[in-house]
C-alpha cells in the first residue's frame, strides 16, 4: 500500500510542478525521484516493527 | 542501439525469473503425474498468451499516444520494480528467507502426492490444468514485461528477442538438468531485475510528466547507479536487525555465560 501511495504520490506531485507550476526541471526530477526513494525506505522501516537491533 | 541492448537484456533477465518459476510446476506436473498432460497445459497456455498479446500488444503500440504510454509504463514498472526491490533487500538484509525453488519443488511434489496424484499415462484433467495456469500466470507477467519495455522504448523487436531467449535457456538447461533449477541465483537476478525495472520505470515514467532528462538515454545508467547504491545504503541499514544465525546464537550464549560465571 505505501509502495501505491508513494508511487502515485511521485507522480501526481510531477504532473503538478511540471505543468501547473513550471518548476525548474532538476527540481521536478528530485521531488520525483525523492518520493519513490521515500516509499521504498518508509515500507522497509515498516518491517522493522517490533524488531530489536541485534548488532 | 544502446537502448535496444538495454531493453533486451532487461527483457531476457526478467523473463528468465518468470520462466524458472513455471518450469518448477510444469516439472511437478510431468514427474508426479505425466509429461503428456505437462506439455498439454504448457501448449494451451502458450496459444492463450500468444492471442492475448497479438490482439492487446497491437492495440497498445497503434492506438495509445507515446507519452500516455510512457506515463502508465512507468507507473507500473516503478510499482514492479519497487515490489521486487523489496522482498530483494529484506532477503539480503537477512530479513526474509532466500527463495528456495527446491524446497518449492519438493513442497509442490508432496502436495500432489497427498491429493493421491500419481504417474499414470493417459492425459490428466488436473495436471493439465495445474501447468496451464502456471503457464498462463508467470507468461502473462512475461508478456507484460516485453509489452511495457518493447513499446516505451519502441523496441518490441529486442524484447520478444530477450523473453524467447530467456526461455529457450531456461527450457534447454532445464530438460537436461531435469531437476529444479536450484543453482539459478534466482534471488539476485529479482535484484538486478528490480534496479531494472525501477530504473526504466523512472526514466520513462519521468518522460511521460515532462522530465527532461539530462543527457536523454544516457540518464538510464547513471539512474541505476543511483537505486544500487541507495539499495545497498538501505541493507546496511536494515542488516543489524536480522535474526542472528545458530552460530552466532551459540557465541553469543556461550560469552553471556562466562561473563555470568
Amino acid at each position: 500500500m505505501i509502495l501505491l501511495v508513494a508511487t502515485a504520490v511521485a507522480f501526481v506531485l510531477g504532473l503538478l510542478l511540471v505543468h501547473s507550476l513550471a518548476a525548474p526541471n532538476p527540481l521536478v526530477a528530485v521531488v520525483f525521484v525523492g518520493c519513490i526513494v521515500g516509499g521504498l525506505a518508509l515500507t522497509l522501516g515498516r518491517e522493522l516493527r517490533g524488531r530489536a537491533r541485534q548488532r | 542501439m544502446g537502448t535496444q541492448w538495454a531493453v533486451l537484456v532487461a527483457a531476457f533477465l526478467a523473463s528468465a525469473v518468470e520462466f524458472v518459476e513455471a518450469f518448477t510446476i510444469v516439472l511437478v506436473v510431468g514427474i508426479t503425474i505425466n509429461w503428456r498432460s505437462a506439455f498439454a497445459g504448457t501448449a494451451a497456455a502458450a496459444l492463450a498468451l500468444a492471442a492475448l498479446v497479438g490482439v492487446f500488444g497491437t492495440a497498445l503500440v497503434r492506438y495509445v499516444p507515446l507519452e500516455a504510454l510512457r506515463f502508465a509504463v512507468g507507473v507500473l514498472l516503478v510499482l514492479f520494480g519497487l515490489k521486487w526491490l523489496k522482498k530483494a533487500i529484506l532477503r539480503y538484509a537477512g530479513l526474509k528467507a532466500m527463495h528456495d525453488e527446491e524446497a518449492i519443488y519438493e513442497e509442490q511434489i508432496a502436495e500432489m502426492r497427498a491429493r493421491g496424484e500419481h504417474h499414470q499415462q493417459r492425459i490428466d484433467p488436473f495436471g493439465v490444468v495445474t501447468s496451464f495456469k502456471s503457464v498462463l500466470l508467470e507468461g502473462l507477467e512475461v508478456a507484460f514485461i516485453v509489452i511495457t519495455f518493447g513499446s516505451a522504448a519502441d523496441s518490441i523487436g529486442s524484447a520478444i528477442w530477450g523473453a524467447l531467449a530467456a526461455g529457450v535457456l531456461v527450457v534447454l538447461v532445464g530438460a537436461l538438468a531435469r531437476a529444479p533449477l536450484q543453482r539459478v541465483p534466482e534471488n539476485t537476478l529479482k535484484f538486478v531485475v528490480g534496479i531494472m525495472l525501477t530504473s526504466f520505470g523512472t526514466f520513462w515514467g519521468g518522460e511521460g510528466i515532462g522530465i527532461a532528462w539530462w543527457h536523454e538515454d544516457l540518464f538510464l545508467p547513471i539512474l541505476v547507479v543511483f537505486y544500487l547504491v541507495v539499495t545497498g545504503l538501505l541493507i546496511v541499514w536494515l542488516r543489524p536487525y536480522a535474526p542472528a544465525k545458530p552460530a552466532e546464537l551459540a557465541a553469543t550464549e556461550s560469552a553471556a555465560g562466562e561473563a555470568l560465571s
